[in-house]
C-alpha cells in the first residue's frame, strides 16, 4: 500500500527539479496542474474507502459523503505538505476518522452502538445498503454495530479494506498489540453470533 | 485448495495469526463452489465483508469535489465581461462629457428677446445703483 504514494514522491522530486531549473512564476502554474493531476489519480479514488469508513462510524450515508468531500477539500488546500506525509492513505483515513469522530461528539451521541434502533433505519434508507438484505448478513452487521468503537474500525480497516496491522495502528493511532487484541475480539465475537445463530436456526427447522 | 489447508488457515484466523496474503487465499476459497455445509456460516461471514467492499458513495459526489478542487475557466469570462463592461461606461461617459448637449429655454424668438432685455436692464439698473455713491 505504501507503494501507491511513489507518485507523490517523484511529483515531489519533479518540484524541486522545477524550483530550480525555472523561475517561480513557471513553477506556481506547473505545480497547480501537477497537483491537480495527483489529486485525480492518488487522492480522489480513495473516496470509497473513506466514505465505507466514514459509513461505519457515523451509519448515515448522507453524512458520510459530507465528511469525505471536507476531507478531500481540505487534503487539496494543504497540496503544498503532501511531499511531507509518509503514507497518504493512512493520512486520509485518519483524517476522515478523526472528522467522524468530531462529528459523534457533536452530535452527542453516547457511542456507535448504543443507537442501534436508528443505526438500523439508516442502514435500511440509504440506497448502497439496499444490496444487504440477507438474514445472514443482517445478523453480522447488528453484530458489528454493537461492537466497542475500536474493534469496529479495527474489523473495517482489516476485512474490508485489507490493511496491514502496521497501517492500522497508524491510522487509529494505537499499537500493534492493541490492533491484535481488538481484531481477535471482533473475530471471535462474529463467530460467535454466527455459530449462534446457525443453531438457532437448525433448532427452529 | 486442500480442506485441510483451509482448516488450518481458519484456525490462524481466529488467532489473529494470518497474513493479509492468506486472508485473501481464504476469502477466494469461500467464493468458490466447493465449501461444504458445515462451513456455510463461515462462507457467510466473507461473504459480508465482500458485500461491504463494494458499497459506494453516491453518484456526485466526485463532482461536487471537483467542482471545488478545479480551476474554473468560466471565472475567466466573468472577469473579462466585467472588465469589458467598466470600458464601455468609461467611454460613454467620457463622450457625454465632450458634448454637452444645450437645452433651449424658450420656443418663442420674442419672447426669448423679452427675457433678455429684461436681465439685462436688471443688471444695468443695479449697476447705475452701484454707481450713484461714487457721484
Amino acid at each position: 500500500m505504501y507503494g501507491n504514494d511513489t507518485s507523490v514522491v517523484t511529483f515531489v522530486k519533479k518540484l524541486r527539479h522545477l524550483r530550480r531549473t525555472t523561475g517561480p512564476a513557471a513553477e506556481g502554474q506547473t505545480n497547480t496542474s501537477m497537483s491537480l493531476e495527483v489529486f485525480q489519480k492518488r487522492i480522489l479514488p480513495m473516496k470509497d474507502k473513506l466514505y465505507r469508513l466514514a459509513l461505519r462510524l457515523l451509519l448515515n450515508g448522507h453524512d458520510a459523503e459530507d465528511v469525505v468531500q471536507d476531507v478531500m477539500i481540505r487534503l487539496w488546500s494543504r497540496r503544498e505538505e503532501w511531499g511531507q506525509w509518509q503514507s497518504l492513505e493512512a493520512y486520509c483515513m485518519t483524517a476522515v476518522k478523526n472528522s467522524c469522530l468530531d462529528r459523534l461528539r457533536r452530535r452527542q451521541l453516547p457511542s456507535v452502538g448504543e443507537e442501534r434502533a436508528q443505526d438500523v433505519n439508516s442502514h435500511d434508507k440509504d440506497p448502497h445498503e439496499k444490496m444487504i438484505a440477507k438474514e445472514t448478513f443482517m445478523q453480522i452487521r447488528k453484530c458489528m454495530d454493537e461492537l466497542p468503537q475500536n474493534q469496529q474500525l479495527v474489523m473495517q480497516l482489516r476485512e474490508v479494506e485489507g490493511f496491514s496491522y502496521n497501517e492500522i495502528a497508524e491510522v487509529m493511532g494505537i499499537s500493534l498489540d492493541q490492533v491484535k487484541v481488538n481484531l481477535f475480539r471482533a473475530r471471535n465475537a462474529i463467530k460467535k453470533s454466527i455459530i449462534q445463530t446457525e443453531s438457532s436456526w437448525k433448532e427452529n427447522r | 485448495m486442500e480442506r485441510e489447508q483451509i482448516a488450518q488457515l481458519l484456525e490462524k484466523y481466529w488467532q489473529v495469526e494470518t497474513t493479509v496474503e492468506e486472508e485473501k487465499m481464504l476469502a477466494e476459497y469461500f467464493r468458490g463452489p466447493d465449501v461444504p455445509a458445515e462451513w456455510e456460516m463461515y462462507r457467510e461471514i466473507f461473504s459480508f465483508y465482500e458485500q461491504e467492499r463494494k458499497v459506494k458513495p453516491g453518484e456526485g459526489l466526485e463532482e461536487r469535489i471537483m467542482e471545488r478542487v478545479r480551476p474554473r475557466p468560466k471565472l475567466w469570462g466573468a472577469w473579462w465581461s466585467a472588465a469589458a463592461c467598466i470600458v464601455v461606461a468609461l467611454g460613454i461617459s467620457v463622450y457625454q462629457r465632450d458634448t454637452p448637449t444645450i437645452k433651449d429655454t424658450y420656443d418663442d424668438p420674442q419672447q426669448a428677446l423679452a427675457a433678455v432685455q429684461k436681465a439685462l436692464l436688471v443688471a444695468s439698473r443695479n449697476m447705475n445703483k452701484g454707481l450713484h455713491p461714487l457721484k
